[in-house]
């Protein structure tokens, strides 16, 4: 049961309707060179750990949002870290500890998005949590080649065409910043 | 547009740093705009109509769901009486049978239990040992934005049944990456199956 909910995982990110998904994960690391892979890592990670405690929250009912905060919360994190991408020119000044608790608070939000409406179609009481947890685990590598993609152009970008890393940062974040504008606007 | 773009890369190619750097700018912006486009017209949220009549629901619907799934449990109650549950969304099952979620049902349906019935008659096909079976429909029960609904097949002797066939073509017109999973206990033998657009018959053999 577990394999076919990670493909679905995985299926699910790897896919343009879950553009607001990939365009977080790809602002996320889009300030870091494939040298500083190390950072990226664990930036996903915190993320994926995050996405782990709202299924376990979510499962629990610890916590319970109404969907359509969550739905307006998404495009504002992206926005947020998109901004923070723009603000920040000098990396160096960041703490990397911040940084790396916002990607799994972030985490945290993304991961209420779909836990709410799957736990409806799959019910609370019938071992939901064998298929969130494989339905996780898929959009997690799903995530890594994303990131692994963007790392891959980014250093086409930087090595082979010679343009300034900087470029790549604004583009993503300028891009990741009109999408999710809209997707809020269209939410309403 | 493209004419501008090739334009800019041939100056970008021939000019030196400074004017290489505006013509950088010149196309970043360029490929900013038409991804941007692109994406939006993705369609990456899914309009939500808010459904009206009470008489068509059973809930306001008030969340979005991008994941295109719909999961059936069939379980054996005893050797002789099987239970199907289907739990699907609402609002595909609705758009799956030509109506438009938050419409009036048509005075065709005579209620929201017919439609369901009709929906699940038209997508969902059983047979034991090559013999169709026809459930029979027990209740539907609504959790915004999902929708669960049980059917029953009686009077069967499963020590004596072989296989049991299920064909599903439940909102495959609806989404193209519609996944249909089945889940199958039935005398303590467990199977799941995960069906689409490609495999849309499962087939369970049961071991006596």
């Amino acid at each position: 049961v577990i394999g076919i909910y990670l493909k679905l995982g995985f299926d699910h990110i790897l896919n343009l309707s879950a553009i607001d998904h990939i365009l977080f994960v790809l602002t996320l690391c889009a300030v870091y060179t494939v040298g500083e892979w190390k950072k990226v890592l664990i930036l996903v990670t915190a993320f994926t750990i995050g996405h782990s405690l709202t299924l376990g929250l979510s499962v629990y009912d610890v916590v319970h949002f109404k969907p359509s905060i969550v739905e307006h919360l998404i495009p504002i994190t992206i926005i947020f870290t998109a901004l923070i991408n723009l603000w920040n020119k000098d990396k160096k000044s960041q703490s990397m500890n911040v940084l790396y608790a916002m990607a799994c608070f972030f985490g945290l939000i993304h991961g209420l998005g779909f836990s709410n409406y799957l736990k409806e179609l799959l019910g609370k009481e019938e071992g939901i949590l064998v298929p969130l947890l494989g339905f996780n685990l898929g959009v997690e590598g799903g995530q890594i080649i994303i990131v692994a993609c963007g790392m891959l152009l980014n250093y086409i970008l930087i090595n082979v065409l010679n343009i300034n890393p900087r470029y790549w940062t604004v583009v993503v974040s300028i891009i990741a910043i009109i999408v999710s504008t809209y997707l809020l606007v269209k939410l309403g | 547009m493209s004419k501008l773009i090739i334009y800019t890369i041939i100056i970008s190619v021939i000019t030196k740093n400074y004017f290489r750097k505006a013509a950088y700018d010149f196309l970043l912006m360029i490929f900013v705009l038409i991804f941007s486009a692109h994406a939006v017209s993705a369609n990456a949220y899914k309009q939500i109509v808010p459904l009206e009549n009470p008489n068509i629901l059973f809930f306001q619907q008030t969340s979005f769901h991008d994941i295109h799934i719909s999961v059936i449990d069939i379980n054996a109650i005893s050797s002789n009486k099987v239970e199907i549950k289907i739990k699907t969304f609402y609002d595909d099952l609705v758009t799956s049978m030509g109506l438009i979620p938050g419409d009036k049902l048509p005075s065709k349906y005579k209620g929201p239990d017919d439609l369901i019935i009709k929906f699940v008659e038209k997508n969902l096909k059983f047979s034991m040992d090559n013999k169709a079976i026809k459930p029979i429909y027990a209740f539907s029960k609504a959790s915004n934005p999902a929708i669960w609904t049980t059917l029953e097949v009686d009077n069967i002797d499963l020590n004596k049944i072989k296989e049991i066939k299920i064909e599903n073509t439940l909102l495959l017109k609806v989404h193209d990456d519609q996944v249909n999973i089945v889940n199958v206990n039935i005398l303590g033998q467990k199977e799941s199956y995960s069906l689409d657009s490609k495999t849309k018959q499962a087939l369970f053999k049961i071991k006596h």
